[in-house]
This record gives structure tokens, C-alpha cells and sequence, in this order.
């Protein structure tokens, strides 16, 4: 192991934005916030294996923003099931089955309530 | 065949169409910003058209006015707005129970419970000394007033969860009320088709009636609707708005509904649902903790110094504490009306002594409530506290950012034909499913990351 400082240390990526982005439906967007963010952690991870221990407070720190870090992903996590479960449930909305229409092709009345869809989260 | 005439008839028609067409468009624009103002489509239709017979000269004519809005996406909105409104209400109280028992060493009562036993470790040091006992009765004195403020600040909490309950509901009947009186003008004009303003205010009262309870609605052919309130407890039949009404029994509040049956515990959601849990549950378990730790504290101190002597060589004639177990040990915890030299400071057999000044100076150590030392059981209540607090706090980020997500999906999709939605839909669904997958390799990462500084 190096004595290289560990200067970027406090540099955990923030998801405020992905967060953002993924409750207004901006996926792209959220996408590229994402994939910024694994390249920060990946950086991270490789300066701590390269460089000198941390001293206990820098430790503490690192680990608090870590600790946010992934109640962020938490959020995240769930407005994306949530954003799946949308997607699902719009879909059978908008799609009918096959079995929706009658014999002369006409459609039949919609079972589906969508006071019962139940949304994830 | 069709003549010049027929042509000019379809024309004619054609433009009325149009003119339709531009007026609900201006509509539209003008109520851009009216809340829960969904936008009109004026469709068109095919008239029927044979070039041999005059009467069937083609052309459009309007099809009945198409409302954008989408019920899927209302309620996804109003389920989370209810959601919204519990954990908002549930994190406001969890936040005042907080500032009632502060955590701060320098704070509060175990502030002044250590400074009450320092007092008597001074005491111990000069048994004998007026101003030492002075100071024990000052410093318990002081010991009682922040339990009294403590609990009176929990009964406060109390008292505005009952009254913001009454207010909530009244809300609800107001709401109630406002519906009941559009199905009325909707059930009138439902023969001219829909009315785009009247929709707007019946969905705008309903998205309001989501974040105080959870709802549904049922839509009836006329155009009005049923709502039905935590289940299936009715609160508006077309024209009629059936009221809740509010009863504290057993320091219990209960909610009725129109029939006089109870609903409480049916209200799980929405702000009344926070309000009923922090009024009947969470303040009611704070308040009993607390006065288990007045009354732990008065108790073990009065039996220490029952158990000593008085300046005056004798057993004390009376407690130092006293309190009332019915109306509650710490809002009434307070000091009796002994002496300095009532105060036992010498155990007993040893009169001028400081042997009981010591035992009460060591019960900071010793265990009283549950295996806990009183301070321990202090921060017990604070560390559960603390927890929920965390919890209220990550859900209620959560729900914050769930209610933005689906009212952004019901204004980004409202309206939109079903081809665009079919291809925003998809645009969505693979958008989510990769950004799903990204943030599993992120929390791996994390774990790893963890893994590497530990």
C-alpha cells in the first residue's frame, strides 16, 4: 500500500438530482446521474485500497456520507419500482387483453378498477 | 349527385366545427393555470357521405368534447397525497415530542436529575451544612419543574393533536359538502356534456380530501359522484354530504361516521390518520414513559431518605417528593413543604452522619426502571425516539418525492393521444428497468466500499 493522501475521500456522490430527475420522469437524465455517480464510487473504492488509512474522524465522516448515500438510493430505489409499477399498470390500462373482445370483435367492459390497483412503494 | 349547395352546407358546417374546435383551445389556454383543470379535446367525425344523393354531402361535424383527464393517473396521485399527508403529520409531532425531551447533557431532565444527585454528593461532603441542604432542595426542586415542563409540553402536543383532529375533520366536512353541491350542478347541466370548470373544482376538492383521508370515488352515469372515505364509509351520495363527527372516550379520539358507526380504526392514511395515531398512541405512550420516570425518580429518593436521619437525629416526618399517580406523576411532581433539616442526610444509627447523603448521591448508578438506571431510562425513551424520528424522516422524503412523481406523470401524459402514451410509456419503462439496474450495482459498491473501511 502507497502513502498516497487520501484527499478525495469526502467526495461521495450526491443522487439529489437523480433523485429529482427520477420523480419527474426525466429517465434519461437519472440515467447519466446514475452512471456519474457509480464512476465516483469506483474511483473512491480504488483510492481507498491504494491509499494510507484513513484517521478516525476522516473514517467517520467518509461513513456518514456513505451512510446518506445510500438512504439516497433507498429514494431512488423506490421512485424506480414505483416508475415500473406506473409503467405497469398504465400499460394494462392502455392495452386491453386479449381477452377483452367478443367474438364479433367487439370490446368487452373493462374489469379492471383502477381504485384496486394497488401501487408499490 | 352533390351539388354546389350540399358542398356549401358541408363547408358551413365544416367551419362551425372548427370554430368548436378554436374555442375549446382558447379554453383551454385561459384555465392553463386553473388547478386540476384537465384539457378538452373537441373531436370530430365523419359525416356520411354518398356523392349521388344531396342529403349525404360529407364532411365533419363535432363529436362529443373528450376530457384529458386520465383517472389512473388521479388516483395514483391521490393515493400518494394521502400517503403524504400521514407521514407529514406523523414526523411534525415526532418532531415535537423531540423538542420536549431535549438530549443535550447540559438540557432538560437528565440535566437536572445529575445535578440534583452532584447536589447531594456536596451534601455528603458537609452533612451538616444549611446551604448544602439548601442546595439539595433547590436543585430537586428544579429536577420536579423539568418534569412539569415536560409534561405539560406532551399535554400541549396532546391538546393540538385533539384540536387540529376536530379541524381536520371539519375540513372533511366542508370538502364533503363543496362535492355534494357540484354533483348537484353536474346532475342539472350533465345533459349539455361536460363541463370542464365544474370537473376542474370537483377534482381540485378531491385531490384536497386525499391528503386529510383516503378516498375513492365511484362516478355515477349522471356525471356526480360517491365518495367513500377509509374504505367503504360513504361521505358523499350525489347530492348528499353524510358529516363525520369527532367524541374523546376513555382519552380516546374516535371518529364516527354518519350512521353513528365507529371508523377509527378503518382511518389509516392521510393526515387525519397521522393525527388520530399521534393523539391516541404515540402521545399517550411518551406521556406514560414520562411519568414512569418521575415516578421512578420521586420514589427511589423519598425511600433513601425515609430510610435515614434528620439534622435532628430522628427518622423525617415527610417525603421530599410528592406527586399524584392519578392525574399524572411528572406533571405534578413537586416538592412538599419539608425543611432543610427535615432533609435525612445521616443514615440510620450514625445521627449527624453523611452515610445517606452518599446513597442518594450513588443513585445516578444504580438500576431503577426495567434493569435501567433513571438517566438510562431517559435515553432509552430518547434513542426509540430518535429512531422513529429517522424513519418519519426517510419516509416522509420518500412520500414527498412520490407525490412529485405521480403528479408529474398525470400532467406530462394527461391529454396526450394513446400513441404518444404508448411511446412515452415504453420511453419510461426502459429508463426505469436501467436505471434499476445501475443502482444495483451502486449498492453493491457501497457495500463494498463499507466493506473495504472496516
Amino acid at each position: 500500500m502507497s502513502d498516497l493522501p487520501n484527499s478525495n475521500l469526502m467526495q461521495v456522490p450526491d443522487l439529489g438530482s437523480a433523485i429529482q430527475d427520477l420523480s419527474q420522469f426525466e429517465t434519461s437524465s437519472a440515467l447519466l446521474q446514475l452512471e456519474a455517480a457509480l464512476g465516483a464510487l469506483r474511483g473512491l473504492a480504488a483510492e481507498l485500497e491504494r491509499g494510507k488509512p484513513m484517521d478516525p474522524m476522516e473514517q467517520r465522516a467518509t461513513e456518514r456520507a456513505l451512510l446518506e448515500f445510500r438512504e439516497q438510493l433507498r429514494v431512488a430505489n423506490l421512485l424506480t419500482r414505483q416508475g415500473l409499477a406506473y409503467c405497469r399498470n398504465w400499460s394494462d390500462a392502455l392495452i386491453p387483453p386479449a381477452d377483452s373482445y367478443g367474438s364479433q370483435g367487439q370490446e368487452r367492459p373493462r374489469d379492471l378498477d383502477f381504485h384496486a390497483v394497488r401501487l408499490e412503494g | 349527385m352533390g351539388g354546389i349547395s350540399s358542398a356549401m352546407i358541408s363547408t358551413a358546417e365544416a367551419m362551425r366545427v372548427i370554430q368548436r374546435q378554436v374555442s375549446v383551445a382558447q379554453n383551454n389556454i385561459m384555465n392553463a393555470s386553473t388547478p386540476n383543470y384537465a384539457r378538452l379535446d373537441q373531436a370530430t367525425m365523419a359525416r356520411r357521405f354518398n356523392p349521388n344523393t344531396e342529403s349525404s354531402s360529407g364532411g365533419i361535424s363535432a363529436a362529443p368534447l373528450l376530457s384529458g383527464r386520465d383517472r389512473f393517473l388521479e388516483v395514483a396521485v391521490w393515493e400518494r397525497q394521502s400517503s403524504n399527508g400521514y407521514s407529514e403529520q406523523s414526523l411534525r409531532s415526532l418532531q415535537g415530542v423531540e423538542a420536549a425531551l431535549p438530549v443535550a447533557a447540559d438540557r432538560g431532565i437528565p440535566a437536572a436529575m445529575e445535578k440534583f444527585y452532584s447536589s447531594a454528593a456536596q451534601l455528603a461532603l458537609a452533612p451538616n451544612s444549611d446551604l448544602s441542604r439548601q442546595a439539595v432542595l433547590d436543585r430537586a426542586r428544579s429536577a420536579a419543574r423539568s418534569f412539569n415542563e415536560a409534561a405539560n409540553e406532551f399535554g400541549t402536543l396532546t391538546a393540538r393533536a385533539g384540536t387540529e383532529l376536530g379541524s381536520a375533520v371539519r375540513d372533511i366536512n366542508t370538502l364533503a359538502k363543496e362535492i355534494a353541491a357540484i354533483n348537484q350542478q353536474q346532475k342539472q347541466g350533465s345533459r349539455s356534456g361536460t363541463d370542464a370548470g365544474l370537473d376542474a373544482r370537483l377534482h381540485e376538492a378531491l385531490e384536497k380530501l386525499s391528503t386529510l383521508v383516503d378516498h375513492n370515488t365511484l362516478t355515477q352515469e349522471d356525471g356526480s359522484v360517491v365518495v367513500f372515505v377509509a374504505g367503504q364509509v360513504p361521505l358523499v351520495v350525489g347530492e348528499q354530504a353524510y358529516a363525520l363527527t369527532t367524541t374523546v372516550s376513555n382519552d380516546q379520539y374516535q371518529i364516527f361516521d354518519s350512521r353513528g358507526e365507529n371508523m377509527t380504526s378503518a382511518i389509516k392514511t392521510g393526515r387525519l390518520g397521522g393525527l388520530l395515531e399521534v393523539r391516541n398512541t404515540t402521545m399517550p405512550e411518551y406521556s406514560s414513559q414520562l411519568d414512569t420516570l418521575a415516578r421512578g425518580f420521586a420514589d427511589q429518593v423519598n425511600g433513601i431518605l425515609a430510610g435515614g436521619l434528620a439534622a435532628n437525629g430522628l427518622p423525617p416526618v415527610q417525603n421530599l417528593f410528592t406527586y399524584d399517580a392519578v392525574a399524572g406523576a411528572a406533571a405534578t411532581l413537586a416538592l412538599t413543604g419539608i425543611t432543610t433539616g427535615e432533609l435525612a442526610a445521616a443514615g440510620a444509627g450514625e445521627p449527624g452522619g453523611n452515610a445517606n447523603a452518599n446513597r442518594l448521591a450513588q443513585l445516578s448508578n444504580k438500576p431503577a426502571i426495567n434493569g435501567l438506571t433513571l438517566t438510562g431510562y431517559y435515553g432509552s425513551m430518547a434513542t426509540t425516539l430518535g429512531r422513529r424520528l429517522d424513519s418519519a424522516r426517510g419516509r416522509n422524503t420518500s412520500d414527498q418525492q412520490l407525490v412529485l412523481q405521480a403528479r408529474t406523470l398525470r400532467q406530462q401524459v394527461a391529454g396526450v393521444s394513446v400513441d404518444q402514451e404508448a411511446a412515452k410509456l415504453l420511453e419510461y419503462q426502459r429508463g426505469f428497468q436501467a436505471a434499476g439496474q445501475v443502482m444495483g450495482v451502486l449498492n453493491e459498491m457501497t457495500d463494498m466500499l463499507f466493506s473495504i473501511m472496516r
